[in-house]
């Protein structure tokens, strides 16, 4: 499965989304966000593993939001890529 | 003020990440007052924590994460400024916890828990069983919490919550961490909020997903993971929003957040009234059955000694030793002493007493004190050595004093310690075993799920290595060039590379020190816990560095294995010869005993016996003890750094003229030819040219490392030599002298301390060489492999007599012959033999016929074969030892035949009719060859008894020119050479360019010869140096004294590798 990218993200000052682009659409977030962390499995994809890149490795930030266009609200589960800065969809419903 | 509760550091074995030094340091950083540590299972890392915060000055908390029966962990930390009660109530928790059936965890039950836990606070987090059963079943929960309660009543327990920000809803979110908040609440407990810290920062997650895996002995997605990188030592900021953000309302923010710090500070400890911090403790009076003031015992004890060890003193000479002792006995009264000196009086004495071997080690030596209380058999005045080097009254701690025992015997010593002193004054003393090279790379290995055999292959090539500069060294050593090639293919072997230097040194598990003792007053239990060695007797938690701190009196008794060997000799000289030899009174001028050093066959001698010894004797040629004292000095990484062996040696021989500066300097610096090679010379020349004392002298000595210190020396030390009348050049000279001498220099009385037992060895293999040999290979003491006495003996002419089960014993008895008499090898060389089977054989000797054998000795049908290819059956099958390899092949049938039936268990009287059969031994069967039974002895027994095992590739050698190790020393320098033989030896010394040397010696029957490999030869051999048992070398002969022969070596070639080629050509 492709994951999908979000383009358009723009933060709070918290570093919470506010609102992006999503298969065409603007969305709104309309709840509190609820910031995670979950893991990754790094030694499966490491190419090496150099003190300072630990957190990066093996940490990943999520965000669990609702968020509206005009048409309809949605829940969000976002992977938020870092040293990237990328936001990716986990899921969406 | 934010204060940390609950902390892992890297003493919490296989869990924590940093070390408690870094958290310390970090936690100042941050701006907290306070710290603890909380390890698991143990206070491992408690005084480490303490005086790291000493340091920081942050007030120190110390707890121990503990199982508890059906509760799963949880924290016990210590109340402090109670006078110890708080520090010795959590030192009894932690051992109690530790005294479970073999093979158990740690863990106690909730009763014992609360019981001994009486001034702790008790923390209940999110890895215990309440916190674990919140979720799913609450009233579970509810009802652990109720009967923690009953137990320890609402003031001590408190609920520690954590919030991980994990999954929404899942151990350690915000949700969980807020009905833990909840339930502290309804049941009107106090809460806590910590981060249960594993690591210092986030990037050590990484590092904690690896020892998770090391825990659980699982490669890395097998099991459970951690579930993010949140568990680290958060900033008070941090941790303030983590409050807010786990109860969403100011108040209870604060409210949580103010009954953090008051639990806090209930639990600071004060070093010195909770935990005795710095206070030295000794054995009561009482437990060493003194009456009286310990300081006039020991004057009393001391003078009453000096008859003893100086007998025939003139007045003059006794006027000394008296000035000596009563300057030694005020400077140990002054810093109050009397009592360390008298328990270690009486430790020696009862070693004595039990007839065991015992000899001082280290700057104990320089004591007339410890001479004439039989700690030390050296006599520091003939030999020069001071007593300010080893105490002195600008100390204050303890001194060191080290004891050296028969290795054989040590356990039983330990034992003997605890009975006399009892079991609440004695532990033994524990030591940290750290991630090192190899463990670092099998760890990380087994994470990444690599194949144990790959991991086996690199480990071999890891050599001297620190795992911290792995990558660095990759690119470096040549054995690691093919390994550097497949890693920069591999991913993962790349990754090995990074965990593995993470892994470097953290520790990795406890165990028993191999030498310490700790001896303490009748209240030592309460001050450290323990728990049980490998031996059974209790260990400290706390390791060597603890011990100062702590104020505990910590006896090195030290196993030495050329004790044992050499009290064997004494004994089979006593068995044999019917002569008691005194060998510690033996004099230490015997010129015999000189001499055979000189020839630098000096194998089974006490630290003269290294490749790099052996070229050092042939150099130097030593004819008195003091000869030996200075050698064993000179060959250490100081001296040899310091450059010090060639101007000393050049000295020794008259190339050059000693230069000893200044006139006064002469009686000095002359058993040296003008080179400063000892503390003791640098603190005389400090006092004869300054006129401080010589405790001042060793104080400015130990201060010449730190540049502050260094200026002040050299201030005080030019103005002094001046006033002195010194002239400017005199002082400047002397001054880069001292300057320069740094860390380079060698405690004398550590040098002469050793040269005892290594004089003493080289007595005995001058005078009894056969029972020396015996010693040796029955205690095998030396850096070689036993196979190379073996060789040595055939050299000595000592005559070694084949393993026999109708003679042999566990040791290696010296039997006579015909020729004389012989070393009778032990049955213990049989691989694979029970103890069981070996212990019955020896039970049940001698035996009529090999039925007679198989039915006592019950051997299994393995280890009968394996005696009979040996021919340790041709005895009880009546064959002849000259016709032994030729009849080997009706051996074998027979006790094919005889093993084919199992042997009877009872009455073998009766039962036995079946097997007198086969009594009568087959005939007509092929016997085997001396190459095969050769084989036989290195893969039965793992030495080439019968010849040696360089034989088999004679013709080829022959034909090849090589020379033999014996017939070096007649060849003139820079001959182009070959030798072969087994690799006995490898050895990769510090240099002093840095760069690195690998020296191997080989043994070829005649004596070894000694190969040095420089950069381009290990480029063209390296992998065969570390690798390869038998190898051939080319080379260069390079003469290094008198005696002195090495090889610098060209190349290297695998033996075994060219006998193949050259038998095929040759067929």
């Amino acid at each position: 499965m492709q994951t999908e990218i979000l383009d358009g993200v723009l933060l709070d000052t918290e570093g919470a989304p506010l609102s992006f682009q999503y298969a065409g659409k603007s969305y709104l977030v309309c709840s509190k966000p609820v910031r995670w962390y979950s893991r990754k499995l790094w030694w499966e994809i490491a190419q090496s593993a150099a003190r300072g890149s630990g957190q990066a490795l093996l940490e990943i930030e999520m965000w669990r939001l609702w968020a509206t266009n005009n048409d309809s609200r949605l829940f969000f589960e976002l992977r938020h890529q870092l040293p990237e800065d990328v936001w990716e969809i986990a899921e969406v419903a | 003020m934010f204060t940390h509760l609950n902390v892992s550091s890297a003493y919490s074995s296989h869990y924590g990440v940093t070390q408690p030094g870094l958290l310390a340091k970090a936690a100042k950083a941050m701006g907290f007052d306070a710290l603890a540590v909380t390890d698991r299972d143990g206070l491992y890392g408690a005084v480490k924590h303490i005086g790291n915060c000493i340091k920081e000055g942050l007030a120190p908390i110390v707890g121990a994460s503990l199982e508890v029966e059906e509760f799963g962990r949880v924290k016990v930390i210590a109340l402090g400024h109670n006078r110890g009660l708080g520090w010795s109530s959590l030192c009894r928790t932690v051992s109690r916890a530790h005294q479970r059936a073999k093979k158990l965890p740690p863990a106690l039950s909730l009763e014992l828990m609360a019981e001994l836990s009486s001034n702790c606070i008790i923390l209940i987090g999110h890895d215990s069983q309440i916190a674990n059963h919140l979720f799913e079943s609450p009233s579970q929960a509810r009802s652990l919490l109720e009967r923690l309660i009953a137990a320890l009543g609402k003031e001590r327990l408190v609920i520690e919550v954590v919030n991980h920000l994990t999954e929404p809803g899942s151990l350690y979110s915000t949700q969980h961490a807020r009905i833990m908040l909840d339930l502290a609440i309804s049941f009107g407990l106090r809460a806590v909020i910590t981060n249960a810290v594993r690591y210092l920062e986030p990037d050590d997650a990484l590092t904690a997903d690896v020892l998770d895996s090391a825990r659980e002995l699982e490669p890395l997605g097998i099991f459970q993971l951690q579930p993010n990188a949140q568990a680290w030592l958060k900033p008070q900021n941090q941790m303030f929003a983590l409050a807010l953000e786990t109860t969403e309302d100011p108040k209870t923010a604060k409210w949580l957040l103010n009954n953090t710090r008051i639990v806090a500070e209930q639990c600071f400890l004060d070093p010195i009234s909770d935990c005795g911090w710095g206070q030295p403790k000794t054995p009561e009076q009482s437990a060493l059955g003194i009456t009286g003031n310990p300081f006039e015992v020991l004057w009393q004890k001391t003078h009453a000694a000096i008859p003893w060890r100086y007998p025939d003193a003139k007045a003059s000479e006794l006027a000394m030793v008296q000035h000596r002792l009563s300057k030694e006995l005020i400077a140990i009264n002054q810093l109050g002493f009397s009592t360390y000196f008298l328990t270690v009086a009486d430790v020696a004495q009862m070693i004595r007493d039990m007839r065991v071997r015992i000899a001082a080690r280290g700057s104990g030596a320089g004591s007339l004190v410890n001479y004439l209380l039989g700690i030390s058999g050296v006599d520091p005045i003939s030999e020069g050595l001071l007593f300010e080097r080893f105490l002195s009254t600008e100390r204050s701690t303890l001194p060191d004093i080290d004891i050296d025992v028969e290795s054989a015997r040590r356990h039983d010593i330990y034992r003997a310690i605890f009975r006399r002193y009892g079991g609440n004054r004695v532990t033994l003393l524990s030591m940290q075993s750290s991630y090192r090279g190899r463990g670092a790379l099998r760890d990380s290995g087994l994470a990444l799920g690599l194949p144990d055999e790959d991991i086996d292959q690199i480990a071999k090539s890891m050599w001297r290595f620190s795992a911290r500069n792995f990558r660095v060294e990759m690119g470096e050593k040549p054995e690691l060039s093919e390994f550097s090639e497949r890693a920069g293919k591999d991913r993962k072997l790349n990754l090995l590379v990074d965990i593995t230097q993470r892994l470097d040194r953290l520790p990795r598990f406890i165990s028993m020190h191999p030498c310490g003792v700790i001896l303490g007053n009748s209240r030592l239990l309460e001050l450290t816990p323990t728990e049980p060695s490998g031996l059974g007797l209790p260990m400290s938690q706390f390791d060597k560095d603890d011990m100062d701190p702590m104020g505990f009196l910590k006896l090195d008794v030290l196993g030495v294995r050329m004790q044992s060997s050499m009290a064997y000799t004494i004994s089979e000289i006593a068995r044999v010869k019917k002569k008691e030899l005194d060998l510690d009174s033996v004099p230490r001028d015997d010129p015999e005993v000189y001499r055979l050093i000189r020839t630098t066959n000096t194998l089974g001698i006490f630290q003269i016996e290294s490749p790099g010894q052996r070229e050092l004797t042939g150099k130097h040629q030593p004819t008195k003890f003091n000869d030996l004292t200075m050698q064993i000095s000179l060959f250490r990484p100081g001296p040899m750094k310091g450059n010090m062996i060639s101007p000393y040696l050049d000295g020794r021989h008259g190339f050059i003229e000693p230069d000893y500066i200044h006139s006064d300097l002469r009686p000095i610096l002359e058993e040296s030819y003008g080179v400063v090679v000892f503390h003791e010379q640098l603190m005389r020349i400090m006092q004869t040219m300054t006129g401080c004392t010589l405790a001042r002298a060793d104080e400015m000595r130990r201060g010449l490392a730190k540049p502050e210190k260094q200026k002040k020396t050299e201030d005080f030390f030019r103005a002094s030599a001046n006033a002195r009348g010194y002239s400017q050049s005199v002082i400047d000279r002397v001054w880069s002298i001292i300057e320069g001498f740094g860390s380079f220099g060698f405690c004398k009385a550590h040098g002469a301390a050793f040269a005892l037992p290594t004089y003493q060895s080289a007595y005995l293999k001058t005078h009894y060489p056969t029972e020396f040999i015996a010693g040796l290979l029955t205690h095998d003491p030396g850096m070689y492999p036993k196979r190379l006495i073996v060789t040595e003996a055939r050299r000595l002419g000592v005559e070694l007599l084949p393993i026999d089960v109708n003679v042999s014993t566990k040791q290696y008895r010296v039997e006579k012959t015909q020729s004389g008499s012989g070393v009778r090898m032990a049955i213990t060389e049989i691989a694979g033999m029970s103890e069981a089977e070996k212990d019955r054989v020896v039970a049940e000797q001698p035996f009529s016929d090999l039925a007679d054998f198989y039915i006592r000795a019950r051997p299994s049908r393995r280890t009968l074969e394996r005696l009979a290819l040996i021919g340790a059956l041709d005895s009880v099958a009546k064959i002849e030892r000259s016709q032994s390899i030729d009849r080997r092949g009706d051996l074998l049938v027979a006790v094919r035949q005889l093993s084919a039936k199992p042997a009877p268990k009872q009455d073998p009287n009766q039962l036995g009719f079946d097997f007198k059969n086969i009594v009568s031994m087959p005939v007509g069967n092929p016997g085997i060859s001396p190459n095969e039974q050769l084989d036989n002895e290195l893969s039965i027994t793992g030495l080439d008894l019968s010849r040696h095992q360089l034989e088999q590739f004679q013709e080829m050698l022959d034909e090849m020119g090589v020379v033999k190790a014996a017939e070096l020393v007649g060849l003139r320098a820079n001959s182009e050479v070959l030798v072969a033989g087994v690799r006995v030896a490898t050895q990769t010394p510090p240099m002093r360019s840095g760069k690195r040397v690998v020296f191997i010696s080989l043994d070829d029957g005649t004596g070894c010869a000694d190969a040095t490999f420089f950069d381009e030869a290990q480029r063209r051999c390296a992998s065969l140096l570390f690798q390869n048992r038998l190898l051939l070398i080319s080379g260069k002969t390079r003469r290094t004294g008198v005696r002195g022969v090495s090889i610098l070596a060209e190349n290297a070639w695998d033996l075994r590798q060219l006998w193949q080629q050259y038998s095929t050509k040759a067929s």
